[in-house]
């Protein structure tokens, strides 16, 4: 078996479409053949990160209910059904409607103003968790190991345009190291925690230019747009011209512990 | 009224919602905003509710709903013309070379280095260069259908998804591993 052939053979070799026969012909020739070896690792690398990296955008909740109200007007078997969501002015003719169209309209303002929040809060969210992911799977998740706020904190210097704060040590929970990492198009300070045995990352990043979602709570007194994503706790808050994402998979009360020690650390 | 008639295929006796998330992950990759997504999502659920594109008993739900979403994007690309389907795009990609035979892709160490840290963003932007026909079948490839459901929701041969998909996925690599933030 050539190199041509057994590298047209990896991806269904991966996803355990060849038979027994020409699987085992493919892997004797990964075995002598470091190029087919190295292609076969790239690609394996690509469907790691399109499986394991990839924002997983879940349906929001008022997708969800819409759906289900979809399906349940369908249940009697009554007249087809059609979305009923943004319908087109075109469509809407009649004078008599006018009226009912403004309220209508204000409606649907109200309702997409909504969703375009949702949105906000769901990319950055996204985002903050797949980095936070990307720190547990790394062997080497700091580029300072260090549990002392006054070795962190300079390290960030010349490394990053802003200055971070970098809360130290409270209670359980406990400061391990820092990174500079990255959140959406910006540098991030990246620094990570654990909370008995759960890991938790902070990270900090200059707030200009985002689109920021509308606070949903408070957190340590400071507004806050708070989420679960993916089986993570997000909470972000803004201090001055910085942002701040804390991270975790603890419950719901710890987070909010942790979200109150933090957040006036970030303020001061 | 039932979504599917029939109990076969994956997922089989699940509620309405149970391909809810996997459609949206297309939609979201295929409009540009979450909004359009989610209208995206709705109209396929109203589409497969009306017995449109009808569905074969025995046959793959999943890629019967896969296969709705994308006409229903299609549709409103044309009906909308705010952005032409993307022939040329298309072309560029079939007209590069195979990657799987050429032997100078190949980076080494460094392409592998970079494709083991590369984060959610960059992947998503890299998905967004390609064609959309392209990024479809990428993400029904991740999603777990086969060439031959895939190649029913695309409505090809399954021989085309095979090659695009080789050349979709080679583009992305090469495109992550030059990635420099």
């Amino acid at each position: 078996m050539d190199c041509t052939t057994v590298r047209e053979s990896l991806h269904d070799l991966r996803r355990g479409r060849l038979d027994a026969v020409r699987a085992a012909e493919v892997r004797v020739h990964l075995k002598g053949c470091l190029g087919c070896r190295r292609e076969e690792e790239a690609e394996a690398a690509l469907d790691h990160a399109l499986a394991e990296r990839l924002p997983r955008h879940a349906a929001s909740a008022a997708l969800r209910r819409r759906v289900e109200e979809l399906w349940a007007a369908s249940a009697g078997a009554g007249p087809s059904p059609r979305p009923r969501s943004r319908p087109r002015l075109s469509r809407i003719v009649a004078p008599a409607a006018v009226a009912a169209l403004a309220i209508v309209s204000v409606g649907l303002l109200a309702e997409r103003q909504l969703r375009v929040r949702e949105e906000r809060l769901e990319r950055l969210a996204d985002e903050v968790v797949t980095d936070h992911l990307r720190l547990l799977a790394s062997a080497h998740p700091y580029d300072i190991e260090s549990g002392i706020t006054h070795e962190v904190k300079p390290w960030f210097e010349g490394r990053l345009d802003f200055a971070p704060e970098v809360p130290g040590d409270r209670g359980e929970l406990r400061l391990l190291g820092g990174a500079v990492g990255y959140v959406l198009d910006r540098k991030a300070a990246v620094m990570s925690y654990a909370l008995r045995r759960h890991r938790v990352t902070l990270l900090a990043f200059p707030a200009a230019g985002l689109a920021w979602p509308q606070a949903n709570r408070f957190a340590g007194g400071a507004p806050a747009a708070a989420d679960e994503r993916r089986g993570f706790r997000v909470v972000l808050w803004r201090a001055g011209d910085l942002a701040y994402a804390l991270v975790s998979d603890v419950n719901a009360e710890d987070m909010e512990l942790l979200a109150g020690e933090i957040v006036p650390e970030t303020r001061r | 009224m039932h979504l599917v008639p029939g109990p076969k295929g994956p997922g089989a006796g699940d509620g309405p919602l149970a391909y809810l998330d996997v459609l949206h992950r297309l939609a979201r990759l295929l409009t540009r905003s979450a909004t359009d997504a989610e209208d995206l999502v709705q109209e396929t659920y109203a589409r497969a509710l009306r017995g449109e594109a009808g569905f074969t008993p025995g046959s793959d739900r999943r890629a019967w709903l896969f296969r709705i979403l994308r006409n229903a994007h299609l549709d409103a690309r044309r009906r909308e013309a705010r952005s032409p389907i993307e022939p040329a795009a298309v072309e560029e990609l079939s007209n590069r070379p195979d990657a799987a035979a050429a032997d100078g892709f190949l980076r080494g160490d460094a392409e592998l280095e970079r494709l083991r840290r590369v984060v959610g963003e960059e992947i998503e932007a890299a998905l967004r260069g390609l064609s959309e026909d392209a990024r479809t079948v990428v993400m029904l490839d991740v999603e777990g259908l086969g060439e031959a459901e895939i190649a029913e929701v695309m409505g090809c041969p399954p021989g085309t998804v095979k090659s695009r998909l080789s050349r979709a996925r080679a583009v992305l690599r090469e495109r992550l591993a030059d990635y420099r933030p």
